[in-house]
């Protein structure tokens, strides 16, 4: 099953290699264009996240492709919550969200967050410096796939909080997400 | 206690509307606090879109199963959608959304169908089908997009009823706490009337209570008044029937025996009435100067040595009655200086001083003390006469009083009373003590300064003075 996942990834990586290709042209233009542009090292391994939009370090164009690898070069974080769609408390394991925009020099006040079945909402960046959310890779210690809730799963500190105990936070919980557009 | 009215209006009445106020309240926050917790408790799994998902995942795998067929040296995107597809499912197998599956009788059914296709697992994994075996990976889907699809119906009709259930307890718990509050509103306005009609009795009966010390001061005034009048008629009826007496008396002799006298004898006799007639007249020019003179009164207040006001008044009475021993003494050491009227002080010393005169014998000497006592200038006066008798003297001070041992002695019962009255205006007063048969003491006591108004002078040295209020007229 791996395996085929790993197949999965490459066709993505394919696909955005080819992408990366063709905007090559218009890089120098751009880069010549914002002097606040920082060249994030490209990915080596799948790409599973890709964040657009308003950014400042970005290694494919404009946009920043992160393999595993650059996600797991930020500090680690971990977090004992419930969910509105599991049993129990879960342990997540993974990084935090505004770790990941400053990575990228995200610079904006929303973040759409896209999944792999183009489900898509609005996130205030607020939510992230005023509360501990975390894009897990992990929970009770196993790595989110696909073909449950992963690559990455939006976790917000839900039983630290009350005001997050509602169901117009719920929908903020991005799971499958892959792509990351800052506006 | 018997259940008469008022106690059933005042009391029963108001406990009751308090009591039922409390409960209806009570029963109001429970009631509110069901509300809140319902409220709260609405996070139900969103099955629609659950089973939705699912739905669109198997039409996206049948899609891509057909795809593979149709062209299948190209890179097929099979694997991914069964990994979709089985994230559906886990999301449909975990906790609250089997749960909700189960309550709709779909659990067993979908878990069924989606193991069907995951047993075809290995196929899509491989990215590619088999026209062998299309048909049998096609039903099996299609099974379960359709299971999906009707699932998706009965889950939305599941939600709409739970949703209007919800809404109908809602909208019970608001119509209930809607008449606690009518019921609340009722109680209110019952309290708040009996906190009205109570204070409006508390009211009433603190104007009948001022009108009851009103009257009762009334009252006293009357009786004043009265007392007043029969001082005044008692007084008029011995110092009047004297004078008259003797010109009566002198006018029957005259008649009588009139042609028997000498001419000599006829003028004494006259001479007499004449007299008697004139401290007649006297008598009335006092009590009439007497109102008069208060009326004009003008007080100037200003420190003076009372000692010296007290030889002023004395050498007077030297000067009137100069074969009576009048003895001044100062134990003031030459500082007796009082907050006074010099004029005043002077009158009511005199007054004082006359009537030590007119109520002892000739014979016996009048003693005049100037001291300093506490915060007050004190003047004594004290005479060797008959005394007050014990019963008379907290009248003495009362105007038209006079003592009914004292009739012979002419007098209408003023001096003492305004004395008194000067001596109040100028913050001061007097004391009398006497003893029958030893004499009279009359002692004026003026404020030493300003700042030092009688207040409470609980402590007097030697004997204490009868304190007399003055009358009030």
């Amino acid at each position: 099953m791996q395996h085929t996942i790993t197949q999965g990834w490459r066709l993505l990586l394919a696909t955005s290699l080819l992408f990366g290709l063709a905007i090559a042209g218009i890089r120098p233009a751009f880069a010549s264009g914002n002097t606040n542009v920082r060249q994030l090292p490209p990915p080596s391994g799948d790409v599973l996240l890709i964040i657009d939009g308003a950014i400042t370090s970005t290694n494919d164009g404009t946009e920043a492709h992160l393999d595993l690898d650059a996600i797991r070069s930020l500090p680690a974080y971990s977090l004992h919550t419930s969910t509105a769609v599991t049993d129990g408390v879960k342990h997540f394991e993974g990084v935090l969200m505004r770790d990941l925009l400053q990575l990228v020099g995200a610079s904006g006040a929303m973040v759409e967050a896209g999944a792999l079945n183009n489900y898509s909402v609005d996130i205030p960046i607020a939510d992230f410096h005023d509360y501990d959310v975390v894009l897990a890779t992990h929970m009770d210690g196993k790595q989110l796939l696909p073909s449950d809730k992963g690559p990455f799963w939006i976790v917000y500190p839900r039983d630290e909080w009350r005001q997050l105990q509602d169901i117009r936070y719920d929908y903020r919980w991005v799971w499958q997400l892959n792509r990351l557009t800052v506006k | 206690m018997s259940l008469t009215r008022p106690t059933v209006l005042g009391y029963l009445v108001p406990l009751l509307a308090i009591i039922v106020l409390v409960i209806l309240l009570t029963v109001t926050l429970y009631r509110l606090t069901d509300i809140q917790r319902a409220m709260r408790n609405n996070a139900s799994a969103n099955m629609t879109w659950v089973i939705y998902q699912a739905h669109t995942e198997s039409l996206l795998l049948t899609n891509a199963v057909q795809q593979s067929l149709i062209a299948p040296h190209q890179e097929s995107n099979l694997a991914h959608r069964y990994q979709m597809l089985l994230s559906r499912i886990d999301v449909l197998g975990d906790g609250p959304q089997k749960r909700a599956l189960e309550a709709m009788g779909l659990a067993e059914p979908l878990l069924e169908q989606a193991n069907a296709a995951m047993q075809l697992g290995p196929r899509f994994e491989r990215g590619h089908i088999d026209a062998a075996d299309y048909e049998h990976t096609r039903e099996v889907l299609h099974a379960f997009s359709d299971l999906l699809q009707s699932a998706s119906g009965r889950a939305m009709r599941t939600e709409w009823e739970e949703a209007g259930a919800r809404l109908d307890i809602y909208r019970n718990a608001v119509l209930t706490v809607f008449f606690l509050m009518i019921g609340i509103w009722i109680c209110g306005a019952v309290i708040s009337i009996q906190l009205l009609l109570a204070l409006k009795k508390t009211r009433d009966n603190e104007r009948i209570r001022l009108r009851g010390i009103e009257l009762q001061r009334q009252l006293e005034h009357e009786r004043r008044i009265s007392e007043l009048y029969r001082s005044f008629g008692s007084m008029v009826s011995h110092q009047f029937r004297t004078p008259l007496a003797i010109i009566d008396a002198t006018m029957q002799r005259l008649i009588r025996a009139g042609d028997r006298m000498t001419k000599e004898e006829i003028n004494h006799r006259a001479g007499k009435a004449r007299q008697a007639t004139q401290r007649l007249n006297q008598l009335i020019e006092n009590i009439l100067q007497a109102d008069r003179y208060m009326e004009q009164l003008d007080v100037s207040m200003q420190p003076c040595q009372l000692a010296e006001l007290a030889n002023q008044a004395v050498s007077e009475y030297r000067t009137i009655a100069p074969k009576r021993d009048i003895r001044l003494v100062d134990e003031t050491g030459g500082n007796s200086t009082a907050q006074c009227d010099s004029v005043l002080t002077v009158q009511i010393l005199g007054n004082l001083l006359s009537n030590a005169l007119k109520y002892s014998d000739e014979d016996t000497g009048i003693s005049v003390r100037v001291s300093c006592q506490a915060d007050w200038v004190c003047c004594e006066i004290c005479d060797k006469g008959d005394g007050i008798a014990v019963h008379d003297l907290p009248h003495v001070f009362k105007r038209y009083f006079r003592a009914p041992d004292a009739t012979d002695i002419v007098g209408t019962g003023i001096g003492l009373h305004i004395a008194m009255e000067l001596a109040t205006l100028q913050n001061g007063d007097i004391l009398v003590c006497s003893e029958r048969g030893r004499g009279s003491c009359f002692t004026l006591r003026l404020p030493c300064s300003p700042q030092h108004f009688r207040q409470s002078h609980a402590h007097e040295p030697g004997p204490a003075p009868t304190r007399i209020d003055r009358g009030n007229v």
